[in-house]
């Protein structure tokens, strides 16, 4: 198959331009750096991006590079390793099957042992026990293995790329995504890039491969070129020093905060060094500090950093001159002029605009001191030296930061690493399966594990039985086998039955499950009745019952000003009642438009799916309706997303219409449904009328005092 | 590069004076009981027990992971041997940690199992084994040091109370500069010595290491002949009895503790004998997680509210604010 050959990069272009290639070299380069997580990549990306930083890390370890998935599927056995049965009882019945992040066997650390890069697709998807190893193996120098009469410590030299939503960070514990040294944010290659890697799968003919295995070679030569992999092979050999100011400039730019960890300006400080490795200096300046800040941030103009003469015209493309013989801090050029487009291009190196977003940006110190500096020339892309600040910007864009978790939404548990109580027998077969432990009842037992654990004991328990029953009783498993199996061998010498498995009560193991929750609160609330009552106290009791029976919460906000799309209602699904998200929701405000039938309809909808779907369906649920029944807009124009053209009675009788599906709805009998009534002054018998169509217990909710006396 | 080469040296720990403190004293009076370390996250936590154990031990310390299972902790028999045929015990972590450090990261995550039998073993010193046929009582005395982050959760009182000392770690803002340097050149030394070449940086940290290892060795066996080792005065005892007393620390434990812990301490600092400004250093590490639940939200928040009781506490008479019985702890 012929295919063009793709276009060279330009030899005048600085090839690390692209600030998520050059990312990923630096963390090749430094092993402090290997453990990244990239924000919003397609899952096709991932694995590209995955190919990408193991060719890297073989350019700069001179190791063969071995890459394992961990995914919503894998469980501790895998994770860690364990015992495998084999055909026959005896000796060699059981070995050892190491793990995916054990350590490896003897033989193979012998060879040139394999670098292992552990890629985790979604990070949100994780199970407890994948989670789990993780907060312990990420960033750890060492590393222990103590399961099943292992034991085992080594040095631990995993490299890490992950990947998760913006939008789902909230949902993964701090802990863990602060061992995360590196944060990326995810790209496709443009798509001219896209042609060669599609050609090079099709000539490797794997077609009817899956989509991705471990071993499925991914082309990555579009991305890396030839003279790229000579560059970082020999940026590997260079250990440059940073210098005070570059630590200064470092701490300034991630300024301490009461959570905020000194991981943070740590790995910044690494990936200056590694873009000092691939230009090839021998001390890092505040020159690489700020473009490793472009890295972070995801800035869209990336300087070129490339030693220009002092006379050449200066560009946005283009940083000042740097002495390289004697490597001191690049200094001013005379003559400058202010560029327009600064605002637009967005080139921020100069300016550093960091910040959570919506806050006002920081910039460099002594920049809102702007009366000092107006006889200062703005430059684009340029750094003033050391101890000369700039003038600010035309215009700053606010850019978020890198550490999305610090204002990402919490979703998660109040202990998210904590393994879950043991259920009581009566729970025993629900939840997803976490691990296996001994067995204290008989209920849901592990028949595999049983297996597993009783295999162990085969040969030393047949070899203390026969000497039982040859009558000559020795060694310690002799009281404990007397009783049980004595009768049992002698029945199988005599008739010469095939040997059988001697299990004894202790080799019992049950499952250990993730705690499912068997109840359910739907709670409908529409903030724009929420005025003039005492809602609140009207709610604690329902909350109560929720916190008490660990139920999980559905809270569907109505007419709330944070929501979105302000003509949809929203729903928020929290395992249990100390979910942080829901409190803040609860606390909102009200925003204009009602739609209430949309917020019935999704409360019809999640019960529907939490009453018949699935295996784990919840046992009871309760239905808790907050609302004065004005709905505003009609249903088919919530879910069309269209402002209607006029508000008549359109959008209650679509709340009645489906408040009636609800109430006639199948398994709705183990449903309670309460309205609770704000008690309006205009159309105050409407919540009734509500109640009547949803088959609901009606309460009154008490009026607020300044309700009261108006 | 060996395993323990990738520890930081504890010479090289910049800050974090009380958890070094804690694990030093912990170290010279074993009486004392554990060290729980409780901090943020990136504080410097378990490379501070590590570096500390690999220093006084000479190896990294026994480590029981979160993951444990049973049999390893208490102990079981050899898998390969059993399958043979052969009945061969294998120590658990507990016995192997007997007259040494026992470490567990992230304590806080532990298996609730796995959390009594350690409560069992550190209540008595003895490690009882009633499993798989084996039956054994042995002994178990051994220094707890735990890590935890608050923010996982918290840790059960009963456990909490097994450790002797518990220190609240920070990130220093003013150390972060000094911090920063340390690690980016103990970065360059572990590519150097990857790479086969010794590293300067490595070999002064050693240096360092054995002259600190010395003083604290010196101080330990001070206090084992009853000749070298400080004098306790009773007005001592009674001040600690006070002030135990003033933060309403639960049973005698705490008074036990912090004179022990003064006591340590004033061997640490090459005194002949232990005075107020010992028992103001180690106020907050030994008396923080004892206070009764109405004292504080937080068990392990130690303000100025803190520090002010303890100064007129042990210094009313004098009238003399010690300047040790300072910020032991800022504010979390």
């Amino acid at each position: 198959m012929t295919h063009e050959t793709p276009a060279p990069i330009p030899n005048t272009a600085f090839p690390w331009a692209d600030p998520f290639i050059s990312g990923l070299a630096c963390a090749a380069l430094q092993p402090a750096l290997r453990s990244i997580l990239v924000y919003n990549i397609e899952a096709n990306d991932f694995f590209t991006t995955a190919g990408l930083f193991a060719r890297m890390l073989h350019l700069t370890t001179q190791r063969v590079v071995e890459m394992t998935v961990l995914n919503s599927t894998t469980t501790e056995d895998e994770i860690w390793g364990a015992y495998q049965l084999q055909a026959g009882i005896g000796a060699s019945s059981l070995v050892w099957r190491s793990g995916i992040l054990s350590p490896l066997p003897p033989v193979v650390k012998q060879l040139n042992s394999p670098l292992r890069l552990v890629l985790l697709p979604d990070l949100t998807k994780l199970r407890l026990a994948a989670i789990r190893a993780c907060t312990m193996l990420i960033g750890a120098p060492t590393a222990n293995l103590e399961r099943h009469g292992r034991h085992e410590q080594w040095s631990s030299d995993l490299c890490w790329l992950a990947a998760s939503k913006v939008q789902d960070l909230g949902q993964v514990s701090p802990h863990l995504l602060d061992r995360f040294a590196l944060r990326l944010e995810g790209r496709s290659p443009a798509w001219s890039q896209r042609v060669t890697p599609l050609i090079a799968q099709l000539e490797q003919a794997v077609i009817e491969a899956p989509a991705f295995a471990e071993t499925t070679p991914i082309p990555v030569s579009h991305l890396l070129t030839p003279a790229m992999e000579l560059q970082l092979r020999a940026a590997g050999q260079l250990q440059p020093a940073i210098t005070d100011k570059a630590v200064e400039r470092v701490l300034t730019l991630l300024p301490a905060a009461a959570h905020f960890s000194l991981r943070r300006p740590l790995s910044l400080a690494r990936l200056a060094v590694g873009v000092t490795q691939l230009q090839g200096l021998p001390k890092v300046t505040c020159v690489q500090v700020n473009t490793a800040a472009s890295i972070l941030w995801t800035l869209p103009a990336l300087p070129v950093i490339m030693p220009v003469p002092l006379d050449t015209p200066v560009s946005t493309q283009h940083v000042l001159t740097i002495d390289q013989e004697s490597h001191t801090e690049p200094s001013l050029p005379e003559e400058r002029e202010a560029k327009d487009g600064l605002s637009s291009s967005g080139s921020t190196q100069g300016g550093a605009i960091f910040g959570p977003p919506g806050e006002i940006p920081i910039g460099l110190p002594g920049d809102r001191e702007a009366g000092a500096y107006e006889d200062q020339p703005v430059t684009p892309g340029v750094t003033p030296p050391e101890g000369i600040t700039s003038a600010p910007p035309v215009a700053i864009p606010v850019i978020p930061s890198p550490y999305r978790e610090d204002t990402a939404p919490i979703e998660r548990e109040l202990e998210p690493l904590r393994m879950p109580a043991f259920s009581s027998p009566r729970h025993a077969s629900r939840g997803p399966i976490i691990g296996t432990a001994k067995a204290r009842n008989l209920y849901d037992l592990a028949f595999t594990s049983t297996l597993l654990e009783s295999a162990k004991f085969q040969a030393i328990r047949r070899k203390s039985s026969q000497e039982l029953v040859t009558g000559q009783p020795r060694g310690m498993f002799i009281r404990i086998l007397h009783h049980t199996t004595r009768s049992l061998l002698r029945l199988d010498s005599a008739k010469e039955q095939p040997q059988r498995m001697l299990i004894l009560p202790s080799d019992l193991r049950t499952y250990r499950r993730e705690p499912a929750p068997e109840q359910l609160l739907v709670l409908v609330l529409d903030y724009t009745a929420l005025r003039d009552c005492e809602w609140t106290e009207a709610l604690v009791p329902h909350l109560n019952w929720a916190y008490v029976c660990r139920a999980k919460i559905c809270l569907i906000q109505v007419g709330s000003r944070s929501a979105v799309n302000p003509l949809q209602a929203t729903c928020i699904m929290a395992r249990s009642l100390l979910t942080p998200r829901l409190g803040t929701a609860l606390a909102e405000a009200a925003g204009r438009a009602t739609p209430l039938a949309h917020g019935l309809d999704l409360a019809r909808s999640t019960l529907q799916k939490a009453l018949q779907h699935g295996r784990n369906t919840v046992r009871n649920a309760r239905l808790v309706v907050l609302t004065d029944g004005r709905g505003n807009i009609p249903l088919e124009f919530s879910r069309a997303n269209r402002v209607p053209h006029s508000i008549a009675r359109e959008g209650i009788d679509d709340a009645f219409k489906i408040a009636r599906l609800l109430a006639s709805m199948s398994g709705i009998g183990r449903v309670d449904k309460i309205l609770l009534d704000p008690q309006p002054r205009q159309y105050p018998g409407l919540p009734a009328e509500l109640a009547r169509a949803l088959q609901a217990t009606r309460l009154d909710i008490p009026l607020s005092s300044h309700a009261t006396e108006i | 590069m060996t395993m323990t080469e990738s520890i930081l040296s504890y010479s090289r720990l910049v800050g974090q004076e009380d958890l070094k403190l804690a694990l030093e004293l912990a170290y010279i009076v074993p009486r004392i009981g554990g060290v729980l370390i409780s901090g943020q996250r990136g504080s410097g936590k378990s490379t501070a027990a590590r570096a500390f154990a690999r220093m006084m031990y000479g190896r990294l310390p026994v480590t029981l992971p979160i993951n444990a299972t049973e049999d390893r902790v208490v102990g079981g028999w050899r898998i390969d041997e059993l399958m043979q045929g052969q009945a061969v015990e294998m120590p658990g972590l507990l016995e192997e940690a007997n007259g040494s450090l026992l470490y567990i990261d992230e304590i806080n995550l532990l298996d609730d199992h796995i959390i009594n039998l350690i409560l069992d073993v550190t209540a008595t010193g003895i490690l009882v084994i009633q499993r798989e046929g084996l039956s054994h009582q042995k002994q178990a005395a051994f220094t707890l040091v735990g890590t935890m982050n608050p923010e996982e959760g918290a840790l059960r009182p009963q456990l909490m109370d097994r450790f002797g000392l518990v220190v609240s770690t920070a990130a220093e803002v003013e150390q972060r500069a000094a911090v920063l340097k340390i690690m980016l050149e103990f970065d360059v030394a572990l590519g150097t010595l990857y790479s086969g070449q010794t590293s300067s940086f490595q070999e002064e940290s050693a240096s360092k290491e054995e002259a600190l290892r010395a003083d604290i060795e010196a101080a330990r066996k001070k206090m084992q002949d009853p000749v070298t080792r400080p004098e306790l005065p009773a007005d001592i005892l009674s001040l600690c009895a006070e002030l135990a007393k003033k933060f309403n620390a639960v049973g005698h434990r705490g008074d036990y503790t912090l004179a022990l812990a003064a006591w340590a301490c004033a061997a640490r600092t090459g005194s002949t004998k232990v005075t107020a400004e010992h028992i103001g250093r180690v106020a907050a590490l030994a008396l923080a997680h004892r206070r009764s639940e109405g004292f504080d939200a937080d068990p392990l928040n130690w303000g100025e509210k803190e520090i002010q009781i303890v100064k007129e506490t042990l210094f009313a008479d004098h009238g003399n604010a010690g300047n040790d019985a300072r910020d032991t702890r800022s504010n979390s």
